[in-house]
Formats: structure tokens, sequence, C-alpha cells
């Protein structure tokens, strides 16, 4: 009976063991959301010039949506442009990183060719 | 059912309703998206009500027959109170949680076993990239997941003790999904290969009932609709190791290009099966001579290779005549029905998304098959029965990894969406699509606003180990 016990309760862990953990995973990340802390949906903060060289054009519509100056000089962090951190345009981050559509959005919000 | 059973099966919801509420915490937090929904919730504005837009649809569309799927849009907008975002995406969110909760009351959880069993086939369900399609877009309501829900609705029908009122049910799933979607055709599939099976909660009246309105919608469809137009004809589609477009399949195939129409359902069948080809193309084929074989591959491949396994080893034994106890058998019937009818309809062109019915179904199967390992687990030999603890557990565990990068997926989306948004007007000024109609001006701003306000994580920022467990 301690045999068929074991082998029922190694059967169960091996089934449901790994989708059971995903599931407390997820409960997990419920619970930390409650308080604003969900793992996967915390966004940092960016700068105008950073959101520009980092393709994210809803960060750049809103940052200047809020009042944010789109001719205005911002940080950006090392790592994103280059190994040492910048100080820039967001038109000049956006032209650093390639980045035609950012560089037509940021015109279109008032942003000085 | 005893009290203990009562107990396993609450178990089983509570863990269908915590995958649900996971995911719909994610589609919450999502903007509505731009392409084929703006315009769709545009024409839901301009229209004066549910029954206008159905009647529009109707006379106007005459490349599909989706009159329902309107004037589902126009509801939710009357609905919305100007709440759009909460409108459209708790209703996504509610359709997921009533999605789940009827895939697991249609596993019966009463033991142990069953229950350990369902935990495993929702990570089936959730992980396979079919599903995938259910959650990541929505125009502005995701109806695939509406025909998934109505096919679900039809099997726990079926598998109930059955009477008038079920039989009407039924009959108005199938109307409700075949109007929605041409999938939802599939809730027939699903109605009749239960009934062949046994189940009679449907009664065999209904099923002919069923069957006189698809004979109407297939004589609807070719006498009004313009199939040629349909974009049924003009889709490109994967084919072996990249994507053709509409001339050339027929250059290679001929017109109709019936050879590629029979790929497309195999391969349709394949993804769900095997993860692989994925929306007609061989992706784990074409990464491997690329030589580069990333984790989203072998895991993908992997689980379901190894589910796949089990799924036939538990037929062999129905057909071998060690029959699955009653319902199992039935329920396996049905979901290899219901598989296959997914495959057909799907001949025009591969996507995963079609196949979503499919996918919940192979779902299904998952947990027939490794329920009948469980329950047999204590009698096999030790070395057998470690060897198939083993394949179950590396499955399980890859399942589990799949079903997690739906969250992954979700957050690209909402960053895809976002961005979308942002350049919107920009885009639709240059194509000179910018509406004329004050309202029409400020409901798209508005829907802008509530976009650009949701967080949505730059990929930069992602650990590099998601993109290739996960892909995008």
């Amino acid at each position: 009976m301690v045999g068929r016990v074991t082998r029922r309760t190694v059967a169960w862990l091996g089934v449901a063991g790994m989708p059971l953990a995903a599931a407390g995973l997820m409960a997990l990340a419920l619970v930390m959301a409650l308080v604003r802390a969900h793992p996967m949906w915390r966004e940092p903060a960016l700068t105008l010039a950073e959101a520009a060289a980092l393709r994210d054009a809803g960060q750049v519509a809103r940052l200047v949506g809020e009042g944010q100056d789109p001719n205005g000089r911002y940080p950006v962090r090392a790592g994103i442009l280059s190994r040492r951190p910048l100080v820039l345009t967001p038109l000049e981050a956006a032209r650093a990183a390639e980045r035609p559509e950012i560089i037509e959005l940021l015109v279109d919000l008032g942003a000085t060719p | 059912m005893t009290p203990t059973g009562r107990t396993y099966a609450a178990m089983a919801y509570l863990a269908a309703v915590v995958f649900a509420a996971a995911i719909g915490f994610d589609l919450l937090g999502m903007p509505v998206q731009v392409y084929d929904s703006v315009d769709e919730i545009l024409d839901a504005q301009a229209s004066p009500s549910p029954a206008a837009m159905f009647r529009a649809a109707l006379v106007e569309d005459r490349a599909h027959l989706r009159p329902l799927r309107s004037a589902q849009t126009k509801l939710l907008f009357d609905a919305a109170g100007g709440r759009y975002r909460l409108a459209y995406r708790g209703f996504h969110a509610a359709l997921l949680l009533i999605g789940l909760v009827l895939f697991t009351r249609a596993l019966r959880v009463s033991t142990a076993a069953d229950l350990a069993s369902a935990v495993f086939a929702l990570t089936v369900l959730i992980g396979l990239h079919t599903f995938r399609g259910t959650v990541q877009e929505a125009f502005p309501i995701n109806h695939f997941l509406e025909v998934v829900v109505c096919c679900l609705i039809a099997l726990n029908l079926a598998q109930s003790r059955g009477g008038p009122w079920i039989d009407a049910a039924a009959v108005l799933a199938f109307i409700a999904a075949s109007l929605t979607l041409e999938s939802g055709l599939l809730v027939w599939v699903v109605a009749l290969a239960a009934w062949v099976a046994g189940f009679r909660g449907i009664s065999g009246r209904a099923v002919a009932a069923m069957t006189v309105l698809l004979g109407a919608y297939v004589g609807l469809s070719f006498a009004y609709l313009d199939v040629q137009g349909s974009g049924f004809a003009g889709q490109s589609s994967g084919f072996l190791l990249s994507e053709i477009d509409a001339a050339e399949q027929r250059a290679r195939f001929g017109n109709p290009p019936l050879l590629f129409y029979a790929y497309n359902s195999a391969a349709s069948l394949m993804s769900v099966l095997f993860s692989e080809p994925q929306d007609g193309v061989f992706v784990g084929v074409r990464a491997w001579l690329a030589g580069e074989l990333p984790p989203r591959v072998w895991v993908a491949v992997g689980s379901s290779l190894l589910t796949t396994a089990l799924v036939a080893s538990a037929v062999a034994r129905m057909v071998r005549g060690r029959a699955l106890p009653g319902d199992d058998g039935r329920l396996l019937f049905v979901c290899g029905a219901v598989m296959a009818g997914n495959a057909a309809i799907g001949f025009a062109y591969a996507k995963d998304e079609i196949m979503s019915t499919g996918g919940a179904f192979y779902a299904l199967a998952a947990y027939v098959a490794v329920r009948s390992i469980v329950a047999r687990g204590a009698t096999m030999r030790p070395l057998a029965g470690a060897a198939l603890a083993l394949i179950v557990l590396a499955a399980g565990s890859a399942w589990a990894v799949r079903s997690a990068g739906v969250h992954h997926v979700l957050r690209s989306q909402a960053f895809k969406h976002r961005n979308d948004w942002a350049m919107l007007p920009t885009l639709w000024r240059q194509a000179g699509r910018w509406p004329q109609d004050p309202a029409a001006v400020r409901l798209v701003l508005e829907l802008r606003s509530d976009a650009l306000a949701v967080p949505a994580p730059n990929p930069r920022f992602e650990a590099r180990w998601a993109y290739s467990v996960w892909g995008d």
C-alpha cells in the first residue's frame, strides 16, 4: 500500500506539479498587481529622448501630451544609444537610433526638424 | 457526486479561474487595438442600433456572413457609456473566463487523478500557440474566442441529460456562432460528433435541425456571397519554409489551387498536433536549417510531440478494444472530429488563430490521455510507470513554460497597440483618412488618449531569454 501511495503521489506530481507551479506564479503575480507591482507590467520611467531612441511612440506621444518640450534636451542613459550617458533632443535620439517613424511623430508633435 | 468529488471539481474550477484572471488582468490592461478594430468602432458609433448594424452587415458585406459580429460591436459600444476599453476588453476577459470554466466543466472532474489531469490540460489549452489567437488581438471583439466558447457550450450541452431547453440552447449556439464567423460551423461538428459518439444531451432532432440550418447557410453563401472577393482566395499563406501570396499560389498550383488548399488543411491539423508548422510555415525546420534552434521551437515541438504521443496511445488502446471508460472514448471521438473539421474549414489559408477551436479540443483529448495514465499508474510495472511519469513530467513542464508565455505575448502586443495609437493621427492625415465628422474625431482622440495612458513596458527592458523562450 505504501508503494501504491508513493507511486500515485509521484504520478500526481509528475502530471500536475509544473502546471500547478505555473498557476501559483500567476496567482502570485495577481496578488502583486494589487499593490501595483505586477512583475510583467512594470513600466520603467523614460525621458522623452530615451523614449524616442527606444521606438516607444506611445511614451513619446504621452510625454509631449503631458507638456514636455519636444525640442528640449534630455538625458539618455548608458546602454541605449552608446556606452556612456548622453544628453540629446528627442529628434537627435530618434535619428541616432534610425527611427524614421519616431522622427515623423516628433515633427507632428511640434519638434523643429 | 460525492463531497470529495465536489471538492476536487471546485479545485479544478479554481485553477481555471486563476488562469483566466491572470490573463484577464493582462487583457484589461491592453489598449483597444487600432487595426481591424477602429473602423468597426466608428461604424458602431455611426449606426443607430445593433439591428441596423446587423442588417447593414448582411447587405453591404457580400464577402462574408458575419452580421452578428458587427451587431455585437454596436451592442458593446452602446453599453460602454464612454468607457470603451473597459467594455471591449472587459467583454474579452469575461469571454475568456466563461471559456475556461466551460472547458473545466466538460472534464467532469471528480477524483484526484481527474484534478491533476485537468490542471495539465488547462496548461495545454493556454500554452498551445493556437490559443494566442484568442487573446492577443480583438476586432474589437475576438470572434475566434467566441467560436471556442460556443463549441464548448455545445459540448457541455451534449454531455448533459438533455431536454427541449438543451436542444434550443444548442441550436441557438449554432446560429450565434455561424453568424459570427465561418468557423462557427464547428458547433454543428461538435453536436453531430457527440451524437454519433453516443452523447445524448443534444437530441437527434436538434442535430437534424442544425443540419438543415447548415444547409441553408451553405446555400446562402453560394447564392448570395461573392466568394472571390471574400479574401478567402486572396490571402497570402505559409507554404513549407516561407509565405507565398495569392498570385504565387495560382502560379504554382493553378486556379483554384486545390493542392494548396489540401496543404493548408494538413498543415493546420499538424500545427495543433505537433506545433509545427505554424501559420503554414515550418518555422522549426527553417530555424534548424539556419543553424539555430531556440528554446521556443524545441519546447513547443517537444511538448506537442509528447502529448500527441500520449493521445495517440489512448486512441490506440480504444481501437484495440481495451476501451477507455464510456465517456472518455466518446470525448476522444468528438475531439478528433472537431480537429479534423477545423482543419477542413481552414483550407483557404493556414492561420493558427483559425485552429483555436481545434486547439481547445486537443487539450480536452490531452486530458483524457493523461488521466488514463494516472489512473493506470498504480498498477503499471515500475519501469513502465517511471518512463511514463518522466514523459508526463517533461510534457507538463514544457506546457507550464508555454502557458506562461501568454503574458509575455500580451505585454508585447500592448506595447505595439499603444504605438499604433500614437502614430494614428500622423498616418491617417497622410493617407487622407482623418475623420471629417466631429463626433468621430472626438471618439478617435478619446480612444487614443485612453490607449496612451496605459502602461506598456518597452520590450527593450525585457530579459533576453524571454524572446528566446516565448518568441513574440
